[in-house]
């Protein structure tokens, strides 16, 4: 295994490992507790890459990540607005928000389908001349996600936090509790759509350069690492969760960058993200279900007997 | 007026489901009702007879077609749920409705104890250890042994001890109106006894 993976392996990986761990987290908020597929994680993603670009060509990285996570409330507003005031079906805002945010991503880079930052000033050169070395970057994007992993577990256990992890759990009986529940659904994905944009936005930074079809696939990856950060580490406290959605993006970059590693084409990293995404869900199922076949294999032999012995006493029944 | 000192008071209500199709259905029909302070009314029926819907008027569910209805001298009619919901406590038929499954008995409580607090800053503070406290001797009221079980998520309870903790949970800030929809209903006797003490207390 040490040809396979390198310790230049092991480093980029762990460095989009924790940049992509925001969108992650911020499905964490938007689907494991709201309950809520939001689908306009894409475009928003982009919209983060897009805006931090912008700011950042201007000479202003840290404004850039804020604006960023600004962009990105925006976007998580008007999905909510569109469900909890205009009563489009979640799937479909999400839908809606995600194709509107083409042209306003498209707008925001100046009507143009990429951008570049090279020889621009951003968190990542600050950090190579305050630190050096090779991981400057890595700790930079790990010093991020912590921050902001450690605030969100914070967060979730307020009673803002409560509020909103109800809501996701049994709207019935949040209204019953006088907790509005649209406000509720609002503020999550603010929070959320707020991540992705700020994980778009230090994408933009790390890579230099900012393109259209960034977004492209993102909620597929978010969720594949979130699953495999939530079938590792199982239910537990809302920081526990946070850090398992965080390691499962590692692990995630850790798959591609080994799938890379055998020669897998580039072109074909779509197709292998969906297949690890399906079997990440489904193992746990299928775990189940090869439990459940053994015991009733095991189960089989004894109540054969139990039959026959049935059958036996009913047919001497008879003949009394 | 006699009216004017009591509690809640319902003046020509009526609902109908499904107006203007087959199944159409009128569930409630020019209902007057009027309870003072202190009151206790039971409400009996036959299935379907329109018990429930008298409950989803009073606490917001949906609307009334038509009507009054005003709760301690403050028209609620067309009130969100939400707001009204603050001095209205509800438990419903359905054990599972009233607490959330996936978080936990001490988490639960403090949703219901949110109730109590009107300032905007109290949407950012933690469950303090007082709290803890507080719920713990609540709990143990009960006399389940649910407050050894504070940390563990309330979807592991059974139907009767959740009941039992949605009535405490409900009672918890000492509501204008408190209606119980049938709530021993999907219990057995036993359990449905000890609910229904704790609802004399």
């Amino acid at each position: 295994m040490g040809s396979i993976i390198t310790l230049s392996i092991v480093q980029s990986a762990l460095e989009l490992g924790f940049i992509y761990a925001l969108v992650a987290l911020a499905l964490f908020i938007s689907f494991s507790i709201l309950n809520i597929a939001d689908l306009s994680t894409d475009g928003c993603f982009t919209l983060g890459c897009a805006v931090c670009a912008s700011v950042t060509l201007a000479g202003h990285p840290i404004l850039g990540l804020f604006a960023a996570m600004a962009a990105g409330v925006c976007s998580g507003f008007v999905t909510a607005f569109l469900q909890t005031k205009m009563g489009i079906q979640s799937i479909l805002a999400g839908i809606i928000v995600n194709t509107g945010l083409y042209t306003i991503n498209i707008a925001v880079m100046g009507f143009a389908s990429n951008m570049n930052l090279f020889n621009c000033e951003s968190v990542f050169t600050w950090a190579k001349t305050a630190i050096g070395g090779t991981w400057y970057k890595l700790i930079v994007a790990a010093l991020i996600v912590i921050i902001v992993g450690v605030l969100i577990s914070f967060f979730l256990n307020t009673r803002l936090g409560l509020s909103i992890r109800a809501t996701g759990d049994n709207p019935d009986m949040v209204r019953a509790s006088s907790i509005n529940t649209s406000a509720m659904i609002t503020i999550g994905l603010c929070v959320a759509n707020a991540l992705t944009g700020l994980s778009g936005g230090l994408l933009a930074q790390y890579q230099k350069s900012c393109d259209i079809n960034l977004g492209t696939g993102m909620v597929t990856i978010a969720l594949a690492s979130l699953i495999i950060g939530e079938s590792i580490i199982g239910k537990g406290g809302m920081l526990q969760r946070v850090t398992g959605v965080i390691l499962g993006s590692c692990l995630y970059r850790f798959i591609v960058a080994v799938a890379l590693r055998l020669n897998v084409p580039a072109e074909c990293l779509k197709l292998v993200s969906a297949i690890i995404v399906a079997v990440a869900i489904a193992f746990p199922y299928l775990k189940k279900q090869m439990n459940f076949y053994r015991q009733k294999r095991a189960a089989k032999a004894q109540n054969q007997i139990y039959v026959q012995e049935i059958m036996k006493n009913d047919s001497e029944g008879g003949e009394r | 007026m006699a009216e004017k000192n009591a509690m809640l008071v319902m003046r020509d209500v009526s609902k109908t489901f499904n107006p203007g199709t087959v199944n159409e259905k009128c569930a409630l029909k020019n209902l007057n009702l009027t309870l003072k302070q202190g009151d206790f009314a039971t409400i009996v029926g036959s299935n379907g007879a329109g018990k429930s819907t008298l409950f989803n008027a009073i606490t917001g569910a949906f609307f009334a077609d038509k009507g009054l209805i005003m709760l301690d001298g403050e028209d609620i009619t067309y009130q969100k749920e939400h707001v009204r919901s603050k001095v209205i406590g509800h438990l419903f038929q359905d054990p599972l409705k009233g607490t959330a499954p996936h978080m936990t008995i001490e988490e639960n409580m403090a949703l219901a104890y949110l109730r109590t607090t009107t300032s905007k800053n109290a949407y950012f503070s933690r469950i303090k250890a007082a709290d803890k406290k507080k719920f713990r001797e609540q709990l143990a009221l009960l006399d389940m042994g649910l407050e050894d079980r504070m940390k563990q998520p309330v979807g592991l309870l059974s139907g009767g001890q959740r009941q039992a903790l949605t009535l405490l949970m409900a009672t918890m800030v000492t509501p204008k109106i408190l209606l119980l929809d049938e709530h021993t209903a999907a219990l057995d006797p036993a359990t449905a006894e000890k609910v229904l003490n704790l609802t004399k207390k």
